[in-house]
This record gives structure tokens, C-alpha cells and sequence, in this order.
């Protein structure tokens, strides 16, 4: 099927913690040669553990790392030291030469590192420049430092996640990286195919919390429109019932059922046996469910609990009504349908050898199959990049070693 | 103002919803033209979900709706009926993309797959959003933001630290349609993929976008840490909430420190109060195991400050926290008002109200609400007369059929 669709484009990755690498493994996976720029005097944290997923041993090493492995795939590492004018001079050298550059420093380091983009535009006029950031690069706020965890609060997300009646609570995971990273991956994409049209380069200025807050529009929207102040719902839902989760067989398992109509709702009634709760008055609409929806949970949950959260599942789904089981990690590797559809895929990594992660998605009719290679060391491509690609003899990399430029 | 850079691109949108309609207001927002087509009399299913202005309900005020649609223009088409699918067809041969998020088996049905469509149009990109995908087991199960939430792995580590009680605390969903918008995030990320890769091989594709993945997808490293070290996240925590109470609401950030640096931030930011040099507090690992004793010190100290004193305090130490904000508070927050993220957008039924804006800068172009959603049908003689050709009469004809 030919080509990836990225190959021959070039990207200096800056991009640390999580939100940003998830961007640049967007493009190494489809082709481009993606150089992350790291420090050891200022490594990731994310190599240093920040977000778990350290392989202990006798040495602590920051390439031992789940999380940072499954971000970098296919990436090449060198180290230079950014504070250092050498160490810039050499990012130039290798931003002189690549497409996108992506970074996610605050302000002031941006600055300090010349990571400008009146800087960038001088060395390679029509450079993509991202810039990730919690709140956005201008305003009042424009350099304060922070977060996926805390910067969803700024957002205003947790105000309304929660128990019903409950105080406010954080997401799962380290919300909303993930998303973030994605959204820098459709910005950057589109901003190479904006310049494969009209040879311009473009500076981009993400804002996480405002990314956050593009996903809850009804809630803010509640407050523009009627004052109302958002507050947790649970699993709830102001139009579908029943639609919760439900204890199942087994230890902590639950499933999680949604009724979004009356025929849906006649369908769970037959399929849990139970066809005189069609019957039962407290029941006959969603307007009457509403009103008694404890007694309705009640009732559900005598019936879940007599089967595993697998076969509640497919007893509703065979009649079209949604559920699904709760599921953790071990629960995920083995749930068939991420299983068929290839979403784990297995790196083989100098210092942990073959492990499985999380593939890619989307699936492409013209595109080849994604390349998925491990993670780098810190700094195990110096000498790919520093002599084969900059084409720097040996002696010039050690004494720039010595001196901890490369560092 | 400058052009989008996605100017001149033309988009079907075929979709209901969150997932379908978000990735299409992605392209929107940076100029592409974005027809969206939806069934005549009750049109997309988020003209009924709200939130509605005063409370009172109407198809045309929804405001998950008018939110969603923004940028984009709206024609009615019964797709069920052969003249109503004749003329999707011709929308689709004149399209870029075309974006869907329909049941597989709906879609194939109504014979709108994307070989019937790609026959006609060889450039066209089609996009399918499902809720688990074009194959696979559950190809034909239905999903809804509920169920995939949990099924893709989020909601069981939901609430973060403060499950005590598995019995009656459950997993737990995100507020609204978090799931939904992560799937329009992928699939606009996998559009923009598509019309790169047609920029050189003058080729179009289908792409298929699953929601359980684009879920799955916000749970990456969990998988590399189960293979890596036997991870399996609890879901029982020690009860400390993420966001703590202080004097006017609740904070986010001021946590135990294992790393030296921070854990000095924090105790200068505190005023390096005596309990701060005990035994426990010495090195990370103490600092780790006595996270309880710890954690109840810091949160009796903050109860004296606001939410204000302890963010401005709190940045000048160097930690990245921040204050709890409401959906009021997001409203007056200076620095979203700087950047002008929130709009004013008029509407002829549900009135001027602010809505969320765009999340990015771009320099030299813009992204920006150009226009309002649209009314239900609202371009119909526009799209189907003046760009496709059909007389004043026929639209009146296709109306009384029920085709528009």
C-alpha cells in the first residue's frame, strides 16, 4: 500500500509529560521521523515517575518507564542542554531541518530556551510551531505552570463530576491528557496540510483548560442561559432511565445499563425476565421511571446480581439496549472486540524487552499499517542524530559531551 | 479577518448527536464549509437534550445543539425515501468528506456505504464514527456515552483516591459527553490524516472511528503498566479528596510532595509550620507512608485562605496549582476573557447567549464562530436550488413528499 503518509517529515519534539509526546507519537507511528530534545539536567517527569509505571531494578534508570514507553514510540531521543547557548545553537541546527517543532514549557522557559516563535520563523520561515500550555501562552495567566489534574479544576470539570449530592471529584487517569493530545495532533496535521497547499508555516497556541471546557458546552451553557451552576449528577442522565451501573456476580463487578426510549425499556423487561415491571405504573414512561428511579435501580439490581456483568451485557445487547461492563486495565487486554481490532501491539525495548502496550486508533483504508517501534533511552540517538544527521565529527560530540552541552 | 485554513473544503456531515457533529465543527470552525443533514421533522437528537433558555423547551434552542452546530449550514433530507438518498448522492460527488456517526448496519441498510459512495466521488473522504467500530464482535452492539465510559476504562478508576466503600460507591461517569467529545477529537485528528495523505496521492479513503477506542484511548499507559510491573489501578483509595475544601470553595494541587523540591514549595508556601519538621516529613518514602497524618495538616491549613490567596500564593512558590472553579466562575475568570474565549452568539428564536469558543491561536489565520447554528432546514433552498440545480418548485414538491 506504499507510503505512510508522514514519511520525509520532521519533527523537534520538546513536547514532555504527556499530552504533548501523545502528539508526536501521532506522527512517528505514520511515518515522520520524530527527534525528541531532552535533558538530563531537566528530564521528563514522566521518565522520573511522575505518572507511575516504574519497572523497579537495581539502578533506577529513566527508561524503565510504562507510561513514557507508551507515548514515544518510534521517537528518537537526543539530550542538549537548553539553557546553554551551544545547546540552543544545535536545536537550531536541527529545527533548521525538520517541519513541526512541538514544546510544552511555560513562558519563561520558552524564553530562556529561545523557543520563540519570531525565532523559529527566522531559522525555517515556514516551520509549524505548537505550543502547549495550561491556560494558553497570552493573558494574565499566560505563564503560570500546571497540569492535567489540577488545570481541569481551573476548567471548572470537577464542579460537576461526582456522587449525586456529593463534593466535586477528579476523573480517572490524568484527564485530560489524553484528549489534549489528541487535539494537538489534529491541529498540528492540519496545519501541515495547510502548508502543503499554500507553503506557510503557523504558530499555534493550545489552551488546555479551554479544550476542557469545550467538552462540557451544556453545563456552561446551563449557567449562560439560566444561571444554573453545574453540580455532580453520578451516572446519571436527565433524559435516559434506567441508566446507571449495577452490581453483577463476582467481586466489585458492575455493568453499566442505559435505557434511551419505551422500547427499549419493554426489551430489558423481557430480557430480564421480568415482564410485569411493563405493567407496573411506576414505570410506564420515562417520565414515571424518573420519579421512582431508586426503586427502579433496586429492582434492576435484584436481576444483575444473578448473572456476571458479561451476561448482562449480552442478554441486553441482543435485544438493542446498551450496556456494557466497568472495566479496568486487565479487564481491557482481554475484551475481544480492542482484541480484533488490534489495539495492542508489543515494542521490543533494549532495557525491557518485549512488553505489549496500547496500539493506535483509527483505521485507515489507504493508509499502511501504523510502524510501531519502542520507545527510546534518553539520549540513544545522539550520535544518529548529532553526527549522522547534523554531520558533527566524533570529536566535536565529545568535547560537547564534556563540556554537557549534549547532556 | 483572515481566512480559515481549512477554507474551500466541503463537508457533509450526516451526523447526530455529540461525536459526529463535534468532529465536523472542528473542520468548521477553520473555514471548511459544513453542510450538515438531518432528518425532516425532528432532526438531530441533541435539538432535545437542552440545556433550553428559561427552561423552556424548543427544538431550535437546544443549547448542546446550538453548540455543536455552530459554522455550519442545515438542510433536511429523509434518507429513507430514493429521492432523498438520490439527492445525498449528489452532496457526496461534490464533497471532501463526508462525516457520519450511525450504526454500521443503519448506514449499509440504506446502501450509503462508503464503496456506493466512493464509486461516485474517488477524492471523497468518508468517516464513520460507531460505537465500536466497522468489525469486530460487537460491531453491531449498541453504545451510548454511559456505557462506553465504563466499557473503555475511565469510569472505573473514577472517582480519583476517594472510594472507601466498594459496595456503595460505583464507578463513576464524567460529567456529560466526555466520552463522545474525545471520539470527535479522534476522528477529526484521523480526517486531517486523511486529507494530508489525499494532498499527495490525489486519492481519497474510509476511516473507520471507534468510540470505545477513542475511550480506551484516554487510558493509554494503563496497558504498559499491567505488562510492565502488574499494575491493576484500585478503585479504593484513602479517602483523600483531589480537591480539597478551603475557606471559599475547594483547591486543586496542594498534596503531600514526594520530590524534594516541591515538598520545600509547599512547606514555604505554608509558612513552614512546626509539624512540618517532624520524623515523617523528612525524606520522600516517610513523606509517602504518613500521606494521611500529612495530608490532614494541610488541609486544616488551608481553611483560613480563599481560593484566590491560596492560587496567587501558591504559583508565586512555584507549584502548579489552582482554585476549583464553578461553571459561574469560568464565566468571570480573566484570563478566558483575555483571550476572548467565550462568545456572543445571536440567534433569532433562543437569543444572545455566551457560549464556549476555540481552545487555540493560530497566527496569520483564524478560527472563530463566523455564524450561529442553523435553523432546522434553514439551507435547504440554498443547497438543494442554487447549488445543486433543483427548481422552486421541486423543493416545494420534495417538502410535500416528505422527502425535505
Amino acid at each position: 500500500m506504499g507510503k505512510l503518509p508522514f514519511e520525509g517529515i520532521r519533527v523537534a519534539d520538546f513536547g514532555w509529560i504527556l499530552a504533548a509526546p501523545l502528539s508526536g507519537q501521532w506522527l512517528s507511528t505514520l511515518g515522520a521521523d520524530v527527534i525528541r530534545i531532552e535533558s538530563k539536567a531537566r528530564p521528563d517527569l514522566v521518565r522520573m515517575g511522575a505518572a507511575g509505571g516504574v519497572v523497579p531494578g537495581p539502578e533506577p534508570s529513566w527508561n524503565r518507564v510504562a507510561t513514557f514507553n507508551s507515548l514515544n514510540y518510534g521517537k528518537k531521543s537526543c539530550t542538549l542542554d537548553m539553557t546553554k547557548e551551544k545547546g540552543q545553537e544545535l536545536a537550531y541546527r536541527i529545527i533548521e531541518k525538520s517541519d513541526v517543532v512541538i514544546e510544552a514549557f511555560t513562558t519563561p522557559v520558552v524564553e530562556r530556551f529561545g523557543l520563540t516563535y519570531d525565532k523559529l520563523k527566522a531559522i525555517k520561515p515556514d516551520i509549524i510551531l505548537i505550543a502547549n500550555s495550561s491556560l494558553g501562552k497570552t493573558g494574565p495567566l499566560g505563564d503560570v505552570a500546571g497540569m492535567g489534574p489540577a488545570n481541569q479544576a481551573f476548567a471548572g470539570l470537577p464542579s460537576m463530576t461526582g456522587y449525586e449530592g456529593g463534593t466535586p471529584t477528579g476523573m480517572g487517569g490524568t484527564w485530560p491528557d489524553y484528549t489534549v493530545g489528541m487535539t494537538l495532533a489534529y491541529l498540528i496535521i492540519t496545519a501541515l496540510y495547510h502548508r502543503q497547499r499554500t507553503g506557510e508555516g503557523l504558530y499555534i497556541d493550545h489552551s488546555m483548560a479551554e479544550t476542557v471546557m469545550n467538552m462540557i458546552p451544556g453545563q456552561l451553557l446551563d449557567y449562560a442561559m439560566n444561571g444554573r451552576v453545574a453540580e455532580p449528577r453520578g451516572n446519571r442522565d436527565d433524559l435516559a432511565v434506567p441508566h446507571n451501573l449495577y452490581r453483577c456476580q463476582g467481586e466489585d463487578k458492575w455493568v453499566a445499563i442505559s435505557v434511551h426510549d419505551d422500547g427499549q425499556w419493554a426489551a430489558l423487561c423481557r430480557a430480564a425476565g421480568h415482564p410485569e415491571w411493563l405493567e407496573d405504573e411506576r414505570f410506564r414512561d420515562s417520565f414515571s421511571r424518573h420519579s421512582n428511579v431508586k426503586e427502579l435501580d433496586d429492582l434492576i439490581t435484584e436481576w444483575t446480581l444473578t448473572l456476571t456483568n458479561m451476561e448482562v451485557m449480552e442478554r441486553l445487547q441482543a435485544v438493542g439496549v446498551p450496556a456494557g461492563p466497568s472495566q479496568n486495565n486487565e479487564a481491557l487486554i482481554n475484551d475481544p472486540q480492542l482484541q480484533f481490532r488490534n489495539q495492542f501491539i508489543e515494542t521490543d525495548h533494549p532495557e525491557v524487552g518485549v512488553r505489549m502496550s496500547m496500539g493506535m486508533q483509527g483505521v485507515f483504508s489507504a493508509v499502511p499499517e501504523r510502524k510501531y517501534e519502542a520507545s527510546p533511552l534518553i539520549g540513544q540517538h545522539n550520535d544518529d542524530v548529532f553526527h549522522g544527521f547534523l554531520g558533527m565529527s566524533r570529536e566535536e560530540i565529545d568535547r560537547l559531551v564534556k563540556e554537557e552541552v549534549i547532556y | 479577518m483572515a481566512d480559515g485554513i481549512l477554507n474551500g473544503l466541503r463537508v457533509i456531515e450526516w451526523g447526530d448527536l455529540v461525536s459526529g457533529p463535534w468532529t465536523a465543527r472542528l473542520l468548521a470552525d477553520m473555514g471548511a464549509d459544513v453542510i450538515k443533514v438531518e432528518s425532516p421533522g425532528s432532526g438531530d437528537a441533541s435539538r432535545r437534550v437542552g440545556p433550553f433558555p428559561g427552561d423552556v423547551p424548543h427544538p431550535e434552542t437546544s443549547g448542546l445543539f446550538l453548540y455543536l452546530n455552530i459554522n455550519k449550514r442545515g438542510v433536511t433530507l429523509d434518507l429513507t425515501k430514493a429521492e432523498g438518498k438520490r439527492i445525498f448522492k449528489e452532496l457526496v460527488a461534490g464533497a471532501d468528506i463526508l462525516i457520519e456517526n450511525h450504526q454500521p448496519r443503519v448506514v449499509e441498510e440504506l446502501g450509503l456505504g462508503y464503496d456506493t459512495l466512493s464509486a461516485l466521488n474517488p477524492r471523497l473522504i468518508m468517516v464513520s464514527v460507531s460505537p465500536f467500530g466497522q468489525q469486530g464482535p460487537y460491531r453491531d452492539y449498541v453504545g451510548s456515552e454511559l456505557v462506553l465510559f465504563h466499557m473503555g476504562g475511565p469510569g472505573y478508576e473514577t472517582p480519583v483516591n476517594e472510594v472507601t466503600d466498594l459496595e456503595k460507591q460505583s464507578p463513576l461517569k464524567g460529567p456529560g459527553y466526555q466520552g463522545y467529545f474525545a471520539s470527535g477529537w479522534l476522528a477529526a485528528t484521523c480526517t486531517s490524516v486523511a486529507l494530508f495523505q489525499r494532498e499527495m496521492t490525489g486519492e481519497g479513503q474510509f476511516v473507520d472511528v471507534s468510540e470505545h477506542e477513542a475511550v480506551f484511548s484516554l487510558e493509554r499507559p494503563r496497558i504498559a503498566q499491567y505488562t510492565y510491573t502488574g499494575e491493576i489501578p484500585p478503585r479504593e483509595g484513602n479517602g483523600i479528596p483531589r480537591f480539597k475544601p478551603c475557606k471559599d470553595g475547594f483547591f486543586a494541587g496542594l498534596n503531600v510532595q514526594r520530590d524534594d523540591i516541591r515538598w520545600g514549595r509547599l512547606c514555604n508556601l505554608m509558612g513552614n509550620p512546626e509539624w512540618t519538621n517532624d520524623e515523617i516529613c523528612s525524606t520522600p518514602e516517610s513523606r509517602r507512608d504518613n500521606t494521611d497524618i500529612i495530608e490532614a495538616h494541610i488541609m486544616s491549613w488551608m481553611m483560613d485562605y480563599t481560593k484566590a490567596e491560596l492560587f496567587e500564593r501558591g504559583q508565586d512558590a512555584g507549584l502548579g496549582v489552582f482554585p476549583l472553579n464553578t461553571a459561574a466562575d469560568v464565566y468571570a475568570e480573566p484570563q478566558y476573557r483575555y483571550r476572548e474565549f467565550f462568545q456572543n452568539v445571536e440567534h433569532p428564536i433562543a437569543g444572545t447567549h455566551e457560549y464556549p469558543g476555540i481552545s487555540y491561536k493560530l497566527s496569520d489565520h483564524q478560527s472563530e464562530i463566523r455564524h450561529r447554528a442553523p435553523l432546522l432546514g434553514e439551507h435547504n433552498s440554498d443547497v438543494f436550488c442554487e447549488e445543486l440545480g433543483r427548481s422552486p418548485e421541486d423543493l416545494v414538491h420534495l417538502y410535500q413528499s416528505g422527502v425535505i
